[in-house]
């Protein structure tokens, strides 16, 4: 994989300007609703086969905001090699294969998703401030702990899986001669 | 049909005529249904879907109607987008940009996005972007269908001068025949078919690609 592409698609996708906005945001919610029910889990709890009996309220909560941001993580594959058809097929056209579309879409997916959870990281670091340096505004509780902070990360990371999937399947079924027909 | 090495060959003809299926099948981007094509002494029904990347970063470029410059990728992004997956160093890669923008004449736009510039620049930097991994063939489809006629004459005139100096093969599909006048040799098709030659090089003398 080579990083040089990876690095263009980070770049690409910040000067897609609305579309790097709105899935920025759309990340940085989707982060903040699984971090909620992550707020007081350990990663103690979540080797515990009792956090996975479905019975617990948190794991429920958590299984949907998963399963949500697969579907998100899919939904912007989709958009991203829908929106960009006509590029990756003018890319193939001068000599870009398969990998290097791939290695492309996958900097501009993880950059994206990166960013919604920075998001949330940097409400966290806010909320932090407001609670030690403002003392009459109680906003302890909404405080993410490391734990849970590192969890969603990894949870975010892991559900983009999909997406990248969904985006490699039309990537691959984009030919290169499509680029001779947008007349 | 045999194409000569380091010469401009325009095929024209009206729309629907099979010029650019005839270009497609010549680039390798569609295999003939009849015949073959040889590419470098390759047959192009042989080369794999995996090889063609490779192929065409090395020996082809492509320069479109409507320019097909990434959006979001500033002009020298863009030109030296065909060297990204190669091995060649970032720096390399950038001079090589450089020297192609500095060829057609657009080095100080090079950190500009496409859609600041005008289409005649567009096309300009179409061409830096096939000339810069130094192909032997640079297919063209319809170049100068989107641009004004005084902006068609600049980017032929600029073909034409960049073919001499480097003596890369150009094969030009346009429904103009006007542009004819810069070509070593013009090829008029009509329902897929070769209705006139001009230009042809006899069998002894030709270089077939």
């Amino acid at each position: 994989m080579s990083f040089r592409i990876f690095r263009k698609g980070m770049f690409l996708s910040i000067r897609s300007k609305y579309r790097f906005i709105s899935f920025v945001v759309v990340y940085s919610a989707l982060a903040w609703l699984i971090a909620v029910p992550l707020r007081n889990v350990t990663f103690a709890d979540m080797a515990s086969p009792s956090f996975y009996s479905l019975q617990d309220p948190t794991s429920i909560r958590l299984i949907i905001t998963v399963i949500a941001a697969i579907i998100i993580a899919m939904l912007y594959g989709f958009l991203l090699s829908f929106f960009r058809k006509m590029e990756i097929a003018t890319l193939k056209c001068i000599g870009w294969g398969n990998t290097h579309v791939r290695t492309l879409i996958i900097g501009e997916i993880l950059f994206v998703s990166t960013v919604g959870y920075l998001l949330l990281l940097e409400l966290d670091i806010h909320i932090l401030g407001i609670n030690q340096y403002v003392p009459y505004v109680n906003v302890s509780s909404l405080i993410f702990g490391g734990d849970a902070l590192l969890l969603t990360l990894i949870i975010i990371v892991f559900c983009q899986i999909p997406g990248v999937l969904v985006a490699n399947y039309r990537i691959l079924k984009v030919r290169p001669i499509v680029a001779l027909k947008a007349k | 049909m045999g194409i000569k090495a380091g010469k401009i060959t325009l095929i024209a003809g009206p729309s629907g005529c099979g010029k650019t299926t005839l270009l497609n099948v010549l680039s390798g981007l569609d295999q003939p249904t009849t015949g073959r094509v040889i590419f470098d002494g390759m047959n192009t029904a042989q080369i794999t879907e995996k090889d063609f990347p490779e192929i065409r970063r090395e020996k082809i470029g492509f320069i479109f109607q409507d320019f097909n410059l990434i959006r979001d990728m500033t002009v020298i992004e863009n030109v030296e987008s065909p060297l990204w997956p190669t091995r060649l160093k970032p720096k390399v890669q950038e001079e090589k940009a450089i020297a192609v923008l500095r060829a057609v004449d657009l080095i100080d736009r090079k950190d500009h996005r496409p859609f600041q510039l005008s289409g005649g620049e567009q096309q300009r930097v179409a061409i830096a972007r096939a000339l810069v991994n130094s192909p032997k063939v640079i297919f063209c489809d319809e170049p100068t269908g989107n641009l004004d006629t005084e902006s068609g004459e600049e980017f032929f005139q600029l073909l034409k001068k960049l073919n001499q100096e480097s003596r890369t093969t150009v094969v030009v599909v346009t429904h103009n025949p006007l542009w004819k006048k810069y070509a070593d040799r013009f090829v008029e098709m009509v329902d897929g078919r070769i209705t006139k030659d001009f230009g042809k090089v006899s069998k002894s003398k030709k270089e077939e690609e």
